[in-house]
């Protein structure tokens, strides 16, 4: 029964763990903070296999987490409410939080000039459209997967990737590398 | 996205990967963690959120209050129905849940044998009342008012049943009724009697130990304080014979005043005995009433000659309450 288990885990584990691993330190900007929180959010996948949960969205349910646990450490880092967290104009000229460029230093050689680019774009979007473009663009999520992770409604994540491709297009220089 | 730019950051975003030592060491560092089973602790606020949401939502309020009261009264009528005269739930069980019961019996036969067996609970209870030794005057009152209510609805029911015709099951329903109301009355007489000579041996036990006690702490018994023309003798130290005259009784007087005594106590068995008789004459207001009530319904059975006689030999023998209805029925079956 447990090597079932174990079975299962190491499939979901060996497919999604970059993704998660990217997402993590995308948002921390710290490489070793970001494995930290890989470890724990598959740890909790695997306890709830052992307890034998039903899960019905495997990739929603460890995004999830790892959502859970990157705002549990921003938490702790700054004694800031909650309900700020989730605020659309948190990190309005606040630039110490999201610091891509420092903590990706040893994966420079991986990430070309318009991955960095992209990024650093990302990052630049509103914050209630950041995630959704993320997790739609970078890692395959369906609108409805993205509306669980985030608490929303599939349609609300719709809307705010399209949000997100407009402020891409329009304010950060794509769509004048559209229309070249 | 059309993006060719947009998309060729996408895939040099997803070479952004964990080394493979990276992860093997995460894979066995979760498999060889202990799994821990977290209790889970009820929020000490748990009572107050139930009854603020509740009281909130209007269509919860309308159903979780009912509910409760449903299940409390519930509890409250299991919890009478076993209560005694002397309980604070009897008031409960007597005025409302026997009324609505009652009230949900519909055929008039039913009704009879509803009240019938009413009479047999107030019986039962008075016994187990006077077993336990707290059948006092306002419990008995209290019976005692209930049964007379019961016996006179049974009968009233009865009679309106009688207009329609004789009816088979209305007779077994009044056979039942007398013979549980004779038996009853015998029962608790019996009970009361052996309670009050329980008493009394008590009592009389208590004398004879007390008097035992007196006899041992005077040597001479009194028996020279009894004797007629006792004068004290005159003592002198250097007297001797004086001294053994004062100190030794004279075997006569001693067994004179053995007889006397004696002869007392026969006189105080003899009362004794006189009272005890007036006392088995003397019934319990309850159990008078359970038989008068049998009486009074026994009238219907006045003209047959049959039950006439039956009648009178439940009176005398309780013991044949069994065999009286099983003759009954066979007889009717016939």
């Amino acid at each position: 029964m447990k090597e079932d288990i174990q079975y299962t885990f190491k499939k979901i584990y060996d497919k999604e763990s970059d993704s998660i691993f990217r997402f993590c330190l995308l948002r921390v900007s710290d490489r070793e903070q970001a494995i930290d929180i890989t470890q724990e959010t598959f740890l909790r996948l695997w306890q709830n296999l052992l307890k034998e949960k039903e899960i019905n969205n495997t990739r929603a349910f460890i995004f999830t987490i790892a959502s859970h646990l990157i705002i549990d450490w921003y938490r702790k880092k700054k004694s800031i409410p909650f309900k700020d967290m989730k605020n659309e104009d948190y990190n309005d000229g606040d630039e110490s939080d999201y610091e891509p460029g420092d903590g990706m230093t040893i994966d420079n050689a991986l990430i070309g000039v318009e991955g960095r680019y992209f990024i650093d774009k990302i990052n630049e979007l509103t914050p209630a459209n950041r995630d959704p473009v993320y997790l739609r663009f970078v890692e395959d999520l369906s609108p409805g997967e993205i509306g669980k992770i985030l608490g929303i409604s599939a349609n609300a994540v719709s809307v705010r990737i399209n949000r997100g491709l407009v402020e891409l297009r329009e304010n950060r220089g794509y769509n004048k590398v559209e229309n070249k | 996205m059309n993006d060719k730019e947009i998309k060729k950051g996408i895939e040099e975003i997803k070479n952004i990967k964990m080394t493979a030592g990276e992860k093997q060491q995460i894979f066995e560092s979760i498999l060889n963690t202990p799994t821990v089973e977290h209790t889970k602790i009820r929020s000490p606020w748990f009572t107050h959120f139930f009854i603020t949401s509740v009281s909130k939502s209007r269509l919860a309020y309308y159903v979780v209050v009912p509910l409760i009261v449903i299940i409390t009264s519930g509890g409250v009528v299991f919890a009478s129905e076993k209560s005694l005269p002397d309980s604070a739930l009897y008031p409960i069980k007597v005025g409302v849940v026997e009324p609505v019961r009652e009230a949900l019996t519909f055929s008039k036969t039913a009704k009879a044998s509803y009240e019938s067996n009413l009479a047999t609970k107030r019986m039962i209870e008075a016994e187990t009342l006077a077993i336990k030794g707290k059948l006092d005057t306002s419990n008995e009152e209290k019976i005692n008012i209930l049964l007379e209510k019961h016996s006179e609805k049974f009968t009233k029911t009865i009679n309106e049943i009688d207009k329609k015709g004789p009816s088979k099951q209305v007779d077994e329903i009044v056979v039942n009724f007398q013979t549980e109301m004779n038996f009853h009355a015998k029962t608790l007489n019996d009970v009361i009697v052996a309670k009050k000579e329980v008493k009394k041996n008590k009592e009389e036990n208590e004398d004879k130990e007390s008097k035992e006690e007196i006899k041992k702490a005077l040597p001479i018994s009194g028996a020279y304080l009894k004797q007629e023309n006792f004068k004290p003798a005159s003592f002198s130290a250097t007297s001797e014979e004086s001294l053994e005259s004062v100190s030794e009784p004279s075997i006569e007087i001693e067994k004179k005043l053995e007889i006397e005594a004696e002869v007392e106590e026969v006189e105080v068995v003899e009362v004794e005995v006189e009272e005890g008789e007036e006392e088995v004459e003397e019934e319990n207001e309850i159990s008078k009433s359970a038989r008068m009530s049998a009486d009074r319904i026994g009238e219907r059975f006045k003209n047959n000659e049959k039950y006439r006689e039956d009648y009178r030999e439940i009176r005398k023998n309780e013991d044949k309450k069994s065999r009286f209805n099983n003759k009954y029925k066979e007889k009717r079956e016939d």
